[in-house]
């Protein structure tokens, strides 16, 4: 019966996901060490405000378009700021309402990139609508890496492979094909993990977001947070692989790559889809996509924004403080 | 003892394992095995045949994580048990429930795709549930892989019975979407 598959399959899921299921109470416990960093970080975020607050009428040397005033935050023009606007507040959704100086998606400067419209055309798996990415799938099982670089190539691949099945008859041999995205990235920086940076290292996800505003291009720079998918497309047990090609390119594959990567602007700034809780908490700036996005990606149209480099690394900083 | 003092205990053919690991996953093991069989006695029998399974499996495996090792010999051995006994009409429990709740879960067939085997739909269970927010996540493996009943995981989460069976509900078809999403049928 179907069922008694799916729990024979379930009965399969990874230990850890077995193991932290009944453990998670006592995960959630933080180690003093833990704890001292994460008052830490608050303090610099305090620090952060109070020093905000002191110099929020200053001019500072940004160059996006302000749509609150209709003028360019480049100009100096003090009366371009509203003060109550740059409260840093710890809750997302007051400072997505009261932050007034959003910018439009045409305004920000990227490196020269090169969208591959050959994989536009491949299928993707899923939508934030299905299952929404959460910072909390960045535990220390399964998150690897934050990497930070630029992709300098990418490609698709396609696996061609048969593996043996009592479904239709005993040991006849199904045919299954699968097709993925690599990304090549040049790591310059890792925030999270064992430091890789000044390698080049492949990235392999068997869903690529085609929404061609969004998507990963050639040239650009990003971060990405990798997990471990292991030597295998599929995990097909030894004894049931009848031939072809199984062997993944690189054991690194995005987590969650079924919303828009983080990427970053020629001046340092990140644009950050909002599901990035901690990243997006502080002094972040709502993006307007001048262009509408395809079909199901028309969900990210107002969940974008942007967020400065000094922000980020704090944030960033409090993000991996966190991960358990 | 640690997980590895109790595996270096088989390797070296010591029965003290056995004694070692009922004494540190017995319980453990019992709960999975009762939540399924519904049955003291059958199981402790499953549980038994668990350590049963352990002497014979370690060497040659060395599991990085004894528990869920044991757990799923556990979990193997007493739905095995639970289907001879469904077959003589003796199933009680919460398995008959968990299964026809599974139902939710199966995809719609096409013409087009194949059956996938039982590792690729664990490695696609895997991948919905590394996505899901890990509060979701563990209610749902607290009940379609330990069998807790809804009851049980409603009191540990401090939630009501309905928003649990409401949020399961929800799971399943965002599981079933999914799996669709991924072309994979049953």
């Amino acid at each position: 019966m179907k069922n008694e598959k799916l729990i024979h399959a379930i009965g399969k899921i990874d230990d850890d996901l077995i193991y932290h299921a009944v453990n998670d109470v006592k995960v959630r416990k933080k180690s003093v060490r833990l704890r001292w960093v994460a008052a830490a970080a608050c303090l610099c975020i305090i620090a952060v405000t109070v020093y905000s607050l002191s110099i929020r009428h200053t001019p500072d040397d940004n160059h996006y378009t302000d749509l609150a005033h209709g003028s360019s935050l480049q100009d100096g023009d003090p009366n371009g700021y509203d003060p109550s606007s740059e409260i840093p507040a710890t809750d997302n959704s007051e400072v997505w309402e009261r932050n007034p100086s959003p910018v439009y998606y045409s305004s920000l400067m990227f490196p020269d990139a090169e969208l591959n419209e050959d994989l536009l055309g491949l299928s993707t798996s899923s939508t934030a609508e299905i299952t929404a990415f959460d910072e909390s799938v960045l535990s220390q099982d399964y998150c690897r890496k934050i990497i930070e670089g630029t992709v300098v190539n990418l490609y698709s691949k396609r696996y061609d492979y048969d593996f043996y099945s009592d479904k239709f008859g005993k040991n006849d041999i199904l045919h299954a094909m699968t097709n993925t995205v690599v990304y090549e990235v040049a790591v310059d920086k890792t925030w999270y993990g064992e430091d890789i940076s000044g390698k080049t290292i492949l990235v392999e996800d068997t869903t690529y977001f085609t929404e061609p505003i969004l998507a990963v291009k050639k040239g650009m720079r990003y971060v990405l947070p990798l997990y471990d998918c292991g030597d295998s497309i599929w995990t097909v047990p030894v004894h049931e692989y009848a031939g072809g090609d199984i062997t993944r390119e690189t054991r690194y594959s995005t987590i969650y790559p079924f919303h828009p990567q983080i990427a970053v602007t020629n001046d340092g700034s990140y644009v950050i889809p909002k599901d990035w809780t901690t990243l997006t908490a502080v002094n972040a700036r709502d993006i307007i996509m001048d262009d509408t996005l395809n079909g199901e990606y028309a969900y990210y149209q107002d969940k974008m924004c942007l967020v400065d480099a000094d922000t980020f690394t704090r944030q960033m900083f409090v993000l991996v403080s966190n991960i358990e | 003892m640690n997980d590895k003092e109790i595996i270096d205990l088989y390797w070296e053919r010591n029965e003290a394992a056995i004694a070692a690991t009922a004494e540190q996953y017995g319980s453990y093991c019992h709960a999975i095995s009762y939540n399924i069989l519904h049955s003291n006695e059958d199981a402790e029998e499953c549980v038994n045949d668990t350590w049963l399974g352990a002497w014979k499996s370690l060497p040659p495996l060395r599991p990085n994580r004894l528990s869920t090792y044991l757990g799923k010999l556990t979990r193997n051995l007493s739905l095995d048990r639970f289907k001879r006994y469904n077959a003589k009409k003796r199933g009680h429990g919460q398995t008959e429930l968990v299964l026809s709740e599974l139902e939710d879960c199966i995809p719609v067939e096409s013409d087009v795709e194949q059956s996938v085997d039982e590792m690729v739909l664990a490695e696609s269970i895997n991948q919905f549930l590394y996505a899901q927010p890990e509060r979701k996540r563990n209610i749902f493996i607290r009940r379609y892989w330990y069998l807790y009943s809804i009851q049980d995981i409603a009191k540990t989460y401090g939630m009501s019975e309905s928003k649990t069976a409401s949020l399961l509900f929800r799971m399943r078809n965002e599981l079933k979407v999914y799996l669709e999403k991924e072309g994979i049928t049953l």
